[in-house]
């Protein structure tokens, strides 16, 4: 009696240089057609830019010291906004979570700043703090309220009930269950909700900066497009782009170090 | 530890208890009617009863676990007396095992045995709980986050963590009710084990005849919802009990076919009535 093989079929993960160099070649063979088209005239390149222009641009943007100003503007007005949101979205949502009542008569109000495209808010703020800083903040704050606020109520909301019982029973305190149910458990949803928040922040305080300012990424990104240089456009927006993914890729490294029980 | 009351003395007395539960939305549930009943020294007594009779909303009102909130209100009559004085809030004397998984999941098991101990200030850092933990053959896993363990294996942790709680009576919700056949059976002969050592007052919920005739000295059937006492019965076996001493023992078939009457009776009577809520 013969017994036939049967065919086992490898799924093979790519290890992760090939990854990289997968990455790598469809970004180089973008590249290179983007070049080509505009190069051949199909394209303007005034319109368009053209990568070799655009490569020149960041290397000129990594040198001058003026770089490292511009962005540490923009990031300035995001660590403050989201840290004033975080902190009263979470305290707002705390307290609410505590009171049926206020939460009652005071959801409304948030769930129509949730809705509200709060980008629109941002020439309001302008009229009420000016072109510097404190618009761009406030612009960022909202948004970092409202998803810290959500992310709090979800906390709460899903806290596992029979884990404060049981602590309960074993003589725990008000205080020993927020510090061993509540603050644990939150954690876990807050940086969610800064990994949201954080993606949103920079984005509306380029798009502040970008309706009006005198500094930062947004303004310098102004600048090159009344310039109708397309080439620094790109360079400008390449550069905060790698960064967000940087920060955003740094937060979830720290979740997996800090969270290793999930 | 303190002094122990005699062996045999009361040290629950259920006395009329009523529990009603009125929800803010439906209609009420009057979930618990008259039940008198005592618990003694140093015995384990079971409850069982058939789903949603009341069995564990008469142990959580021994737990003083019912508490009113803004979806539901509870009602709560006849008295309680632990240790011949009307309970407390959060008694120290009295411990609670959960049917559910109630190890917090961010604390490694060492840590979540170490819990009661942080709670009640006696957490000295002298290694209490990793003794508890040697003593139960636990020591490897000391360090190991709940998710790495199995359903057994939490379920071990948590009896070693109300254990170091170190409670004189303990109230025990189907704690092995989740696991599989065999798990639970190891379980349940791990607990007599354990209890054998220092013989504390046990009050066991359960729906499994056979687990109560492991376990239990005496044997309370309740009726259907509303749930009062139906019937007690002593278990006439001797111990040190094991699952393969009881089922070989000549008194068993006969003492589960008279639990087993009783407890149809009732539970035919609570499938014709409205669905239980159960677990409340």
């Amino acid at each position: 009696m013969t017994v036939s093989a049967i065919p086992v079929t490898r799924y093979r993960v790519p290890s992760r240089g090939l990854q990289v160099l997968i990455h790598v070649a469809l970004i180089g063979a973008f590249a290179f057609l983007w070049q080509a088209v505009v190069d051949a005239g199909v394209l303007k390149a005034i319109i368009f830019g053209r990568p070799t222009g655009v490569l020149a641009y960041l290397g000129e943007l990594l040198t001058d010291p003026a770089t490292a100003g511009a962005i540490g503007v923009t990031f300035a007005e995001v660590a403050m906004g989201l840290g004033l949101g975080a902190l009263s979205g979470v305290g707002m949502g705390v307290v609410l979570s505590r009171s049926s009542v206020l939460r009652a008569n005071l959801d409304p109000v948030f769930l129509a700043l949730y809705t509200l495209p709060r980008i629109a808010l941002i020439p309001l703020f302008m009229v009420w703090f000016g072109l510097g800083m404190p618009s761009k903040v406030a612009a960022v704050f909202i948004h970092g309220f409202v998803i810290f606020l959500l992310g709090t109520y979800a906390t709460v909301d899903s806290v596992d009930r029979i884990l404060i019982r049981n602590l309960w029973m074993l003589g725990a305190s008000r205080w020993h269950v927020l510090r061993h149910v509540y603050i644990p458990w939150a954690s876990t949803h807050m940086f969610t909700s800064f990994r949201q928040a954080l993606g949103l922040g920079i984005g509306t305080a380029v798009v502040a900066e970008l309706i009006g300012s005198f500094e930062g990424v947004g303004y310098e990104i102004g600048l090159t497009l009344a310039a109708f240089d397309m080439n620094g456009t790109f360079a400008w927006v390449l550069l905060i782009a790698s960064l967000s993914v940087f920060l955003d890729r740094s937060g979830t490294e720290l979740e997996h170090r800090l969270l290793r029980w999930r | 530890m303190s002094e122990r009351p005699d062996p045999g003395a009361a040290v629950i007395d259920v006395d009329r208890l009523v529990v009603r539960f009125r929800p803010r939305s439906g209609a009420d549930v009057l979930a618990v009617r008259d039940a008198t009943f005592t618990v003694k020294s140093g015995e384990i007594l079971c409850l069982v009863g058939p789903s949603g009779c009341g069995k564990s909303t008469a142990l959580n009102a021994i737990a003083g676990l019912l508490a009113s909130d803004e979806h539901i209100q509870i009602e709560v009559a006849g008295s309680i007396n632990v240790f011949g004085a009307p309970l407390r809030k959060q008694d120290r004397r009295l411990g609670y095992m959960f049917q559910q998984d109630t190890l917090l999941p961010w604390r490694t098991a060492l840590q979540n045995v170490e819990l009661p101990l942080t709670f009640q200030g006696r957490n000295d850092g002298h290694g209490r709980p990793m003794e508890l933990l040697r003593l139960a053959g636990l020591a490897a896993f000391a360090h190991r986050y709940p998710k790495e363990l199995s359903g057994g294996m939490r379920k071990r942790i948590q009896l070693v963590q109300v254990l170091a709680h170190d409670p004189e009576i303990l109230l025990m919700d189907e704690p092995f009710g989740a696991l599989d056949a065999q798990t639970k059976t190891i379980m349940q002969n791990e607990f007599l084990h354990v209890w054998d050592r220092d013989r504390k007052t046990i009050v066991f919920v359960t729906h499994d005849l056979n687990e109560a005739i492991l376990l239990g000295d005496r044997i309370i059937c309740m009726t259907a919802r509303p749930g009062g006492i139906k019937a007690e019965f002593p278990v006439p076996i001797e111990r040190p009990r094991s699952t393969e001493t009881i089922l070989n023992h000549p008194a068993y078939p006969r003492l589960f076919s008279e639990l087993w009457n009783a407890l149809r009776e009732e539970a035919d009577k609570a499938m014709r009535t409205a669905p239980g809520t159960g677990g409340v």
